[in-house]
């Protein structure tokens, strides 16, 4: 039973899952949601023109494409409008969110 | 006996030096490292690519296994309250999946004074996450 259980989380983990971690840089400043999940988006080398207010730093494990999915989820949930400086590592991804100033 | 001793080297190689290290970069008129009181852990800023303009005293290097950027976040701000900085800058986070050899020792049967007693090690691969998270700290008056 125990080596199903193993062979199952191996599994899961491989094929589907990851986990994504948020902090925020100001723990006395949160942003309303204004952007969906859809449309946040990415940028590794850029970042969008004007003045931004960094949000926070995301952090994930696993598979790519669900952390990218996660990323965004969180990025929008956190206020971001947007996720800059997508960095790839060795099984993940850090990035770090950031919000158009009004 | 002989296998344990490789697992165990084998580990420590794997894992390296890990901790954390505040370099000072800042020195005063008498030589010595700058240093500010304390501040609020939660007056503490962390950012990654918004440039803050105040006084960059030290660069900290933390190391660690596991935790997720919220605990790294949370020792930064440790660190950088302690040291008297209300912002962290140019915050860096790389993560690596490392696979180490760890070894399980099972033992079975016992006699009088240990007698009949037969172990065996079983040798696996597990893989842990490891990260280094860089920062300089920032003395900003508000």
């Amino acid at each position: 039973m125990k080596k199903l259980l193993a062979f199952l989380l191996i599994g899961s983990f491989l094929t589907g899952c990851a986990s994504v971690s948020f902090a925020p840089a100001d723990l006395k400043k949160s942003y309303a949601k204004r952007t969906g999940a859809q449309d946040i988006k990415l940028y590794r080398t850029e970042q969008p023109k004007g003045e931004v207010i960094e949000v926070g730093t995301l952090n994930g494990n696993g598979n790519p494409d669900k952390i990218i999915e996660y990323f965004r989820e969180k990025a929008s949930e956190q206020g971001g409008d947007a996720i800059i400086s997508l960095e790839p590592y060795p099984g993940g991804y850090s990035a770090t969110v950031i919000r158009m100033k009004d | 006996m002989k296998k344990l001793y490789l697992v165990l080297l084998s580990i420590f190689l794997f894992q390296g030096c890990s901790g954390l290290r505040v370099t000072p970069t800042k020195l005063d008129k008498n030589g010595k490292a700058v240093s500010y009181a304390p501040v609020p852990v939660e007056d503490v800023k962390i950012y990654s690519v918004t440039k803050v303009k105040g006084d960059e005293f030290a660069i900290v290097s933390l190391e660690g296994q596991g935790p997720s950027v919220d605990k790294i976040f949370e020792n930064f701000r440790k660190i950088a309250s302690e040291n008297g900085a209300n912002y962290v800058s140019g915050f860096k986070l790389k993560t690596e999946l490392k696979s180490e050899m760890v070894s399980y020792q099972s033992c079975s049967g016992s006699g009088p004074g240990g007698a009949g007693t037969s172990c065996t090690t079983q040798i696996r691969t597990e893989t842990k996450q490891y990260y280094k998270a860089t920062g300089s700290l920032v003395r900003k008056s508000e």
